[in-house]
């Protein structure tokens, strides 16, 4: 079940803006027949990752010469990510458990090529395997049978054992440049220039963020910038305030999500004549809970980035670095007030405090309560005290 | 497409697709009985990318093509039905049924997203066999085959079949199934079967007797029963040498009435299940009785005995109850030889044969480990 299916715009086959390199190895390796068994796709995550999966099973299922004609009815369907050769597995949880790597991962695996001779296997989020998924999952790997494809997403491949990654053939996806954001920003609705471009600077690589800022709007990333200011002006108990906004913006993100699920499950519902099957209402129950909690750690995940980038700016100017170069180049006046009246000793423990939250919120910390204590922190700091 | 059919016919067909359907998330359009009217006939196919099928019945065709119809709805609506003709129509998107007064109108799926479906060679190499004699190598096999998915290759079964005859066998470790039968057919090739087809494919083979016809190749299997047609995806790796499990001799043999010890085991086994289900039974063999016990001191003991002709030195031996009443259950002879070297070596199950009587077991054995106890 993927989220990034939908919001992709079709594409065409090895459209992947920001990744020339990945695309001329994955099709030099297509070409040359010297594919291999598995791939890891390090870097960011979803900075085409997604698109280059659905490109190369284009490329090894189309019927036409040279391959990847991105045209004919396999070429499609891969693209579109419904070519039957193309399987994705998404954790069932937080993590991908041992189970799923048994009665899903590995008898893909095991069952002989259907249509289009090929078998291409994505596992997205690959870096959340658990050790137990992790060791079955070698397994499969030791042996690879033939014309199958293993693709792994990885944005920490630290996070798997070696013996996985020295089985894979490494693929670096960049984090992409300023100039394939703006281009891709250029198709997406702002409500003016300057909002386009601080949103393309304030999305630090990540298209999906970018989506996202032209989605909502950027008054969510003005407040998070303006907190330090607001409490100067105010009191802490914008630190609350605050830390409240930003949950609920979690919670309502998470009810969509959940909404976009559930109405995708009332359609299968109904095309199964109203009961839906035993594997997909399990398959549903699973991923409501991580889409829900997906969509709020984004929310809460993007707070503190629009904080951190701020408080970043801030030294910048507070150092005597030129305003012109920073995220928040919009809002000069802004940067050299926050410079003022916050020491550079308080602004380098703020952003260490910033990416501690965000480290803790990785590791399952409740946000409202974790983004309120690091509000009041930041407000200690911001007011002197 | 437009065409008038049989009711009884056609919900037959409709809920027979029904067992093929898929369910997938990311793939909606699986849930769909595809259909298609050429040549006044009615093609109903479904697919869930492991087995896929196709059946077809006469039809009075006004109008040739193509729909997609949601499966479950379809098989509900004309099984519904009163019995008399069915009228059918597609105008636009939707699929408009009319059998006497009732009128039905389904929606119809985009076909865009629905994978072709698999088709056999005509080339390919095929064989023939009587529905029964499929049906009972597929029963006496597939139940030695594994459940677990964490070793596909033991999940499935091993068909090897050449122009003399086919072997069929299945392990999961810890017990095996052979059964081979011979046949003239131009057939060549080994493959390794998922069981779901070979299932399903029994189940039409017993309600429609007939003749099976296997078309094997080296990606795909397919089976046709009748008019009815299932294609298989095949499980890849290597499958177990089992013919240097088997022995090729014995040191003691057994000759025992089948049903009676199947039931002893059964009704001894009771006594080792209230401890764990895989308690052992263990068996005494002496010149002219098998004696049968199972269970400790704590929870409680059992035992009983039967008559049996033994050859060789007693002996005595345990086995897990379920794989070897699974064997006494997978011959259909009145009476079995169990063959033995020692306490820890595999036994064999094979139906005794009778002289003069038709073998409805063919050259089948079945292997089991013993438990060291």
């Amino acid at each position: 079940m993927s989220a990034a299916a939908s919001e992709a715009p079709p594409r065409g086959i090895w459209e992947i803006p920001g990744q020339p390199r990945a695309v001329e190895v994955l099709q030099r390796a297509v070409a040359t027949g010297e594919l291999g068994h598995a791939w890891a796709f390090t870097g960011p995550e979803g900075v085409g990752q997604e698109h280059a999966a659905r490109s190369l099973t284009a490329a090894l299922v189309c019927p036409h010469e040279p391959a990847g004609c991105g045209a004919c009815h396999p070429c499609q369907r891969a693209l579109a990510g419904t070519h039957p050769a193309l399987q994705a597995f998404a954790p069932t949880g937080a993590m991908h458990r041992v189970e799923d790597v048994r009665t899903r991962w590995l008898p893909a695996a095991s069952l002989s090529a259907g249509e289009g001779g090929w078998k291409v296997l994505h596992v997205r989020l690959a870096d959340r395997m658990n050790l137990a998924a992790a060791n079955a999952f070698l397994k499969g790997l030791e042996e690879p049978p033939p014309r199958t494809v293993w693709l792994l997403d990885l944005a920490d491949p630290d996070a798997l054992p070696e013996t996985i990654l020295s089985r894979c053939r490494p693929l670096r996806f960049a984090a992409l440049d300023a100039a394939t954001l703006a281009d891709l920003a250029a198709d997406l609705p702002f409500d003016d220039e300057g909002d386009r471009a601080l949103a393309v600077r304030a999305c630090l690589g990540s298209p999906a963020r970018l989506a996202e800022l032209a989605d909502g709007g950027l008054a969510a990333l003005r407040a998070h910038r303006a907190v330090p200011r607001r409490m100067r002006a105010e009191t802490q108990a914008v630190a609350i305030e605050e830390a409240f906004a930003i949950e609920q913006r979690a919670e309502a993100r998470a009810k969509a999500a959940a909404k976009d699920l559930a109405d995708q499950r009332d359609e299968l519902k109904e095309l199964h004549g109203g009961t839906l099957p035993r594997e997909l209402t399990a398959e549903f129950e699973s991923a409501e809970n991580r889409r829900k909690r997906d969509a709020r750690t984004a929310v809460v995940r993007a707070a503190l980035d629009d904080l951190a980038s701020w408080y970043r700016d801030v030294l910048l100017v507070a150092t005597g670095g030129d305003p012109a170069e920073a995220v928040h180049a919009d809002d000069p006046e802004g940067l050299a007030a926050d410079a003022a009246a916050i020491p550079p000793a308080a602004l380098l423990a703020g952003l260490d405090a910033i990416l501690t939250t965000r480290e803790a919120l990785a590791a399952n910390a409740q946000p409202r309560l974790a983004v309120e204590a690091l509000l009041m922190g930041l407000a200690a700091d911001a007011l002197g005290r | 497409m437009k065409f008038r059919a049989e009711r009884g016919e056609f919900a037959d067909a409709a809920s027979w697709s029904l067992r093929t359907v898929g369910a997938r998330a990311t793939l909606p359009a699986l849930s769909g009985v595809h259909l298609e009217v050429a040549e006044d006939r009615l093609t109903l196919a479904s697919t869930d990318l492991e087995v896929s099928s196709e059946l077809s019945i006469p039809v009075q065709a006004e109008r040739d093509g193509k729909a997609l119809v949601p499966g479950r709805l379809l098989g509900d609506v004309v099984r519904s039905l009163p019995p008399a003709a069915v009228h059918a129509e597609i105008i636009d998107d939707r699929l408009h049924l009319e059998c006497g007064r009732a009128k039905f109108d389904l929606r119809t799926m985009p076909t865009e997203d629905y994978p072709p479906l698999p088709e056999p060679d005509p080339e390919a190499g095929a064989a023939v066999m009587k529905a029964p004699t499929f049906s009972s190598l597929v029963a006496q096999v597939a139940r030695a085959a594994s459940g677990d998915d964490a070793r596909p290759v033991l999940t499935g079964v091993h068909l090897e079949a050449s122009p003399a005859g086919l072997i069929a066998a299945a392990t999961d470790s810890y017990r095996l199934a052979v059964r081979s039968l011979s046949w003239e057919e131009e057939i060549e090739g080994t493959v390794l079967l998922p069981r779901r087809a070979l299932d399903e494919a029994r189940r039409v083979a017993d309600s429609l007797g007939g003749e099976v016809r296997l078309v094997l190749e080296d990606h795909q299997v397919t089976l046709f029963v009748g008019d009815r047609r299932l294609t298989t995806r095949l499980i890849e790796g290597r499958f177990p040498d089992f013919r240097q499990l088997v022995p090729t001799g014995w040191d003691r043999r057994l000759n025992v009435e089948r049903v009676a010890l199947a039931e002893v085991v059964r009704r001894v086994a009771v006594v080792g299940e209230a401890n764990t289900a895989s308690t052992p039974v263990t068996l005494e063999l002496t010149e002219d009785a098998v004696r049968v016990t199972a269970g400790s001191g704590e929870v409680g003991e059992a035992d009983e005995t039967l008559p049996g002709v033994l050859e060789g030195e007693p002996l005595q031996i345990s086995f897990n109850p379920r794989y070897l009443s699974d064997g006494l259950d997978a011959v259909a002879s009145d009476e079995v030889h169990l063959e033995f070297r020692d306490e820890l070596k595999p036994a064999v199950v094979r139906p005794a044969p009778v002289e003069g009587e038709e073998d409805l077991d063919g050259d089948f054995l079945y292997l089991l480990m013993p438990v060291r106890v």
